[in-house]
């Protein structure tokens, strides 16, 4: 199974959040643009279509919603993927993850390190995502520890 | 989105369609050589593999990864897997095929497609380009696929451990696809002829089954697309409403068969002996948009050195039917086909053209 790093929109619109409820998020706008579908600011989102596409995935996962000021319904969702530790996988020296061991068939999971927390998912959300030309996010491929000897290089 | 960019690149992604049409089907027998070669060649891995104690493997797949087409990586993974397919987590790559020259026209298109992304950028996404390209890769796999659909043919996995449901399937990872070529579990003519009479839906699909002796069998209404019938008996067979898509017949005998309204667009019976047989009400479609287009799912009918002495061919409808250095000696046709069918001069001397 292959692993891609999963990086940010750094284009479209900015948040701001202005409340400190832990159940929903409400911001403000403060940059117009262009929806991304993955951001880390103002903390880690996803867009709807994105977290529609990981219910299908991880159907017990829960979300918690964004809301922006004025609108009625939330267009982003915070979430916590599982996590894989720092001893199961490999970094470069901005601290973002290089190589990761097998997380079986979890599509999504983070790395965090001393220096920033990495999202990581795998081929088969990978391949989803560009099906569905979601592609307000970037994907870099990296590296597999221990990966199956078997396999071909390619 | 903008209209005029929608118009360019609508124009620039035709062009590219059309230039990849025209390669795929100018190469077809070298592409699906070359696939063919690296499925061998991947099963070779295999058994390198298995002698390291690699399962029986269920599934092998030629994926298109729109990860690497993203990277401008055209090699095509094919993938093995277990009885648990993609839950399989000793899932490897076994080997590849070299997709270069199907997807030089992509990468053509997606160079223009840059340029016509900056020209417009004001009004477009900023990730346009991401966007054309993930939208219009399958209209190029498609050729992958096709040549794939040739290449399993006279392709087996022998020697390599394979479970009794083993296929081969062409497809996106975890997303479209489909099966090409199926294990076909030992029977021996008894019990293969109990299973025909079953009448099953899709059993009888992407199987090989050359080199059988079928005569006199009824086969009628099955669908046996993808079937590899080269070098059988198949003498007074009737395949009458049967669907023959991609099925090949080369080099079989077939005297007195019936086809009497099968569908068999990319059916191929090159040298194969069609004495007798009735082709009435057989039909096939390979081409749309007037002459320009070759359908990328669909093949013409090849009847290439066949021996279709007295064959009945009223009320067919074979598109673009390739009849070279066929022995058409007392076919028969309607008059009105007399230009549907490219017949040479020799042939339209031997065939008889009715009205009925």
């Amino acid at each position: 199974m292959e692993y891609f790093l999963l990086k940010p929109f750094e284009g479209g619109c900015r948040f701001k959040i202005i409340n400190h409820d832990k159940d929903i998020l409400i911001c403000s706008m403060i940059r117009k643009g262009e929806a991304p579908d993955f951001t880390l600011h103002p903390c880690p989102l996803i867009s709807n279509r994105f977290k529609e596409l990981l219910e299908q995935y991880l159907r017990d996962m829960d979300f918690i919603p964004c809301v922006i000021e004025g609108e009625e319904n939330p267009d982003y969702w915070a979430f916590h993927p599982a996590q894989q530790s720092v001893e199961n996988a490999e970094f470069r020296p901005d601290g973002s993850v290089s190589a990761v061991c097998p997380m079986g068939l979890t599509p999504i999971f983070t790395v965090p390190n001393y220096k920033k927390v990495s999202y990581v998912v795998n081929l088969a959300l990978a391949e989803s995502l560009l099906r569905r030309g979601y592609v307000n996010l970037s994907l870099e491929r990296i590296g597999q520890i221990g990966g199956d000897m078997h396999a071909n290089d390619h | 989105m903008d209209e005029n960019f929608k118009k360019e690149f609508r124009e620039i992604k035709n062009q590219a369609l059309l230039a990849v049409n025209g390669y795929y089907f100018s190469n077809m027998d070298t592409l699906s050589d070359s696939c063919r070669k690296a499925l061998g060649a991947a099963c070779e891995q295999v058994k390198r593999m298995q002698a390291g104690g690699y399962p029986d493997v269920e599934y092998m797949e030629v994926t298109m990864l729109r990860t690497r087409l993203m990277e401008h990586d055209y090699c095509i993974p094919i993938m093995v897997y277990g009885t648990e397919w993609y839950a399989d987590s000793r899932q490897a790559q076994a080997g590849k095929i070299d997709a270069g020259g199907i997807f030089s026209f992509y990468e053509d298109m997606v160079r223009k497609t840059a340029g016509l992304v900056k020209k417009y950028r004001s009004k477009l996404p900023e990730r346009m380009l991401e966007i054309c390209m993930c939208s219009t890769a399958d209209s190029f796999w498609n050729y992958v696929d096709m040549a794939c659909r040739r290449a399993v043919m006279g392709f087996s996995p022998e020697g390599m451990a394979i479970t009794e449901e083993f296929r081969v399937r062409i497809c996106e990872y975890m997303g479209y696809g489909s099966v090409c070529r199926r294990h076909l579990p030992a029977m021996d003519r008894d019990q293969m002829k109990k299973w025909f009479e079953k009448g099953e839906e899709e059993a009888y699909r992407f199987r090989d089954y050359r080199g059988w002796d079928f005569s006199g069998w009824d086969f009628s209404g099955l669908d046996l697309t993808g079937c590899d019938f080269r070098n059988c008996n198949l003498d007074g067979c009737s395949f009458a409403d049967a669907d023959l898509t991609g099925a090949w017949f080369c080099h079989s005998t077939m005297k007195k068969a019936c086809l009497r309204d099968a569908w068999i667009p990319g059916a191929r019976f090159d040298q194969a002996d069609l004495e007798e047989a009735v082709f009435e009400g057989t039909y096939s479609s390979c081409r749309f948009n007037d002459n320009l287009w070759r359908r990328p799912d669909n093949e013409w009918p090849s009847f290439v050195g066949c021996r279709l002495k007295n064959a009945d061919f009223t009320f067919s409808a074979m598109e673009c039917a390739d009849f070279s250095d066929a022995d058409l000696e007392g076919a028969v046709f309607h008059e009105d086909h007399m230009d549907y069918y490219q017949l040479d001069e020799r042939q339209r001397g031997q065939a008889r053209f009715c009205g009925l």
